[in-house]
């Protein structure tokens, strides 16, 4: 079994006894129920996110991908990997097909992670939702700062996986 | 005469492009144009490789997906958004950013339904820092994300590695943030939070609610 698998069941299982223990049957239900809600929302976006992710692992040659984003791209994949976020839009039934797409065809550890982190910089998110709720000022103040977040967290994030030598 | 008739033609249709959800029609569109492009470059065959990968990646997760989804569910209700709110509060310095920061490992949900509530703690004083560090937190350290997304897609040693980096980032964007927002002065705040920051009483009385 592989070790995602493993981690899943376990915090499945210690969060069935902690509903358990809090409302009995009654809060275990209403966690079950509220499953089938977000499962009955995304189940075709997430089908349509992986046959997404499917068509950009044919389309985009794993050479070009490991040329740009590959672990010998440097401080350059890094960059590319921050800043596509800009342009990522969608809830995470898409990113993440895409995502695991690009890394099974090659990316390096660093890009991808700062690619996971360049969702930050959505501008989609920050005019739809950051600045109609909080205003022009806290959502600028925030977003300014975030630029320099992905590459940081893609540099030592890159550092940490040849750490802990988990893949 | 015409013209009526033929906006009572399309009315349906408008009433269906209402209903209809964007990021589906989004994913739609995308998915069309790849399976285009794939037809162009390389027929039906790379057209039926596109279909053969999204297979494989559909069979690495179709287990470890519902198992995340059904623990989510679990966190939402374990979890309740008024406690959430109550121990961020009006806090405000080093200590309002850390608690914004690491509340982000338990706030989960679509932004429609977190930002509504991170706008009600701004308005009931709480500091610019400790709302960014939250803000922040939510996106890099949510533990939902983390178990529901990101390990069932990426295994467990790429989200990982990404999640500790993060756990140090995020207090030092809210202090960063905190002293953006200060330089930033110029700009428009939400009309609510400045008629409370003109009066020390509008921010005491915002204290007092939370």
């Amino acid at each position: 079994m592989d070790t995602a698998l493993l981690i899943l069941l376990v915090l499945l299982a210690l969060a069935i006894i902690a509903a358990f223990w809090k409302g009995r049957w009654t809060l275990v239900w209403a966690g079950l129920k509220q499953t089938g809600r977000t499962l009955k929302a995304m189940w075709f976006r997430i089908l349509l996110g992986m046959a997404l992710g499917g068509f950009i692992q044919v389309l985009v040659p794993s050479a070009s991908i490991a040329e740009w984003l590959g672990p010998a791209s440097g401080l350059k994949g890094i960059l590319i990997g921050s800043y596509v976020g800009l342009f990522l839009s969608g809830g995470p039934y898409v990113i993440l097909p895409v995502v695991a797409a690009i890394y099974k065809a090659g990316a390096g550890a660093g890009p991808v992670i700062a690619l996971l982190a360049g969702g930050l910089l959505s501008v989609q998110g920050l005019i739809t939702w950051y600045i109609p709720f909080l205003g022009v000022r806290l959502s600028l103040a925030k977003y300014v700062v975030c630029l320099f977040v992905p590459p940081l967290v893609g540099l030592a994030g890159g550092a940490v996986f040849g750490l802990l030598n988990l893949s | 005469m015409k013209t009526e008739a033929q906006s009572a033609r399309i009315q349906p249709v408008i009433k269906l492009v209402r209903r209809t959800d964007p990021t589906l029609v989004i994913l739609i569109v995308l998915l069309s144009v790849a399976v285009g492009l794939a037809f162009l470059k390389g027929g039906g065959q790379l057209a039926w490789l596109g279909v053969v990968q999204a297979g494989r990646l559909l069979e690495t997760v179709w287990l470890r997906l519902p198992l995340g989804f059904a623990l989510g569910g679990l966190i939402q209700v374990l979890v309740p958004r008024a406690v959430i709110a109550r121990w961020l509060g009006p806090a405000s310095g080093v200590k309002g950013i850390l608690i914004g920061s690491y509340t982000g490992i338990i706030l989960s949900g679509a932004p429609y339904v977190m930002l509504p509530v991170v706008a009600s703690l701004y308005l009931a004083g709480a500091g610019a820092g400790p709302i960014i560090a939250l803000l922040t937190g939510q996106a890099l350290l949510a533990l939902q994300n983390l178990i529901v997304w990101q390990i069932p897609f990426l295994g467990v040693g790429l989200p990982l590695s990404k999640y500790i980096v993060c756990l140090f980032i995020v207090p030092l964007v809210g202090l960063a943030g905190s002293a953006v927002f200060k330089l930033l002065g110029r700009l428009p705040d939400l009309e609510a939070k400045r008629d409370l920051s003109a009066s020390g009483a509008g921010q005491k009385e915002g204290a007092d609610k939370t």
